[in-house]
């Protein structure tokens, strides 16, 4: 399992590690119970800071999706609240209003965009599969 | 005569040439293929550049950081007592492991990096200073602490209250930071940053991060084992005729352990070449 960061997008660093994260799971790539790295770990390995991860973690673990459980580290919650539909409404608006401003920032057509959307769409299934 | 003083000099310079040749020349392949034996990894060219960088750079630092502390601990001691100025083994021994202790610390110190591409990417593997540990080795370093700790509670007791306390005090204070600090590099070495890396790169690159982190408990528990051997020593001098033979049995059994770790440490840094004669030193495959 990769996590990928472009510290120059537009999307902040945070919300690219949390989107990623939360796709991973929602999604089934990573399991229910698998230990997730320690921030120190995953902040040195991306080469962002500390506090950034740490943001991450503590978003997950509201969301119900990671469990920290001292000691033992940070694994992924046995069973997940889901989401209500209104809260899916909510954060497919949030994701969507940011990937438009990627969109606008590097001047692709609306086309484009949609195309590039479809091409990561089915990256995903293929690499959940 | 003047023949035999030359063959007397010759003798320390050829040492000396040999070693500097030995520590800092090029790692001998067949080390790199007997690291690559132990840990099964694959021979690929990356895995190799790798591990001779790594064995090499790790040899220089430990050999530099012991030779420094040696001699600085030598000169400190002769600076301060000139005329009472002896050379004790147990002083040589905790100074080279200190030394090289601070040698592996610096050399995996040179390995962090922050990553600076535009895209950084990074694997969700967990990497735990637990994962790294060997347990014979881990098990004898708390056993070491655990018996320094009690032999300077011992000599403290059995001492007259007064100095030797203090230095007793001194020598409790200096097992804890030891333990303290090998803890902490070791959790510094296994959270190391690393960006994602095709599967025989990060198994080589998990191999030398285990060897770094069971370096340092060996050499820790070998420090440990040597300072509670001079605690037993110290004690035995306060003790009555009764129970000093069995503190000096103790102390001496001790330091050969603690000299058994040191040997320990060093093998696991730069592991001897293969004996066979059919070995041969790996070939790439990719």
């Amino acid at each position: 399992m990769i996590l990928s960061v472009d510290p120059g997008s537009a999307v902040p660093v945070y919300e690219q590690v949390r989107a990623q994260l939360a796709t991973m799971i929602n999604g089934g790539t990573l399991a229910a119970g698998t230990a997730l790295p320690t921030i120190r770990q995953l902040a040195n390995d991306l080469g962002i800071a500390k506090g950034t991860v740490s943001k991450v973690y503590e978003a997950l673990i509201r969301d119900g999706l990671i469990v920290s459980d001292g000691r033992r580290g940070t694994s992924v919650a046995a069973s997940r609240s889901l989401l209500s539909e209104a809260q899916r409404r909510a954060r497919l608006h949030d994701a969507a209003q940011q990937y438009a401003i990627v969109v606008t920032q590097l001047a692709v057509s609306g086309a484009g965009a949609v195309r590039a959307l479809e091409q990561q769409l089915i990256q995903l299934a293929q690499d959940a599969s | 005569m003047v023949a035999r003083l030359f063959i007397l000099a010759l003798v320390p310079f050829a040492f000396l040439v040999s070693w500097v040749r030995r520590t800092y020349g090029d790692v001998d392949p067949r080390r790199v293929a007997a690291f690559i034996t132990r840990h099964n990894l694959e021979p690929t060219d990356s895995n190799i550049a790798l591990i001779e960088r790594a064995l090499a750079r790790s040899r220089h630092f430990r050999a530099t950081c012991s030779l420094i502390a040696l001699t600085s601990t030598l000169a400190v001691l002769f600076s301060r007592a000139p005329d009472t100025f002896t050379i004790h083994f147990t002083t040589v021994f905790v100074a080279i492991m200190a030394g090289y202790l601070f040698g592996i610390v610096a050399s995996e110190n040179h390995w962090i990096r922050s990553p600076r591409a535009s895209t950084r990417v990074a694997s969700l593997e967990l990497r735990s200073r637990a994962g790294y540990r060997n347990a014979g080795v881990r098990n004898g370093f708390w056993i070491g602490a655990l018996l320094a700790l009690l032999a300077t509670l011992a000599s403290a007791a059995l001492s007259s209250p007064g100095n030797r306390v203090r230095v007793e005090a001194t020598n409790g204070l200096l097992i804890l930071a030891i333990v303290a600090a090998i803890a902490f590099m070791q959790h510094r070495i296994a959270t190391r940053g690393r960006p994602a890396l095709p599967a025989p790169l990060a198994k080589a690159d998990n191999a030398l991060r285990n060897c770094a982190v069971v370096g340092l408990d060996a050499a820790g528990a070998s420090m440990l084992w040597m300072l509670a051997a001079l605690s037993l020593q110290r004690a035995s001098h306060h003790s009555s005729l009764q129970i000093r033979g069995l503190l000096t049995l103790s102390s001496i059994i001790t330091a050969i352990a603690a000299v058994a770790f040191a040997s320990k440490a060093r093998k696991i840094a730069l592991p001897k070449p293969l004996r066979s004669r059919s070995t041969r030193v790996p070939t790439s495959v990719s």
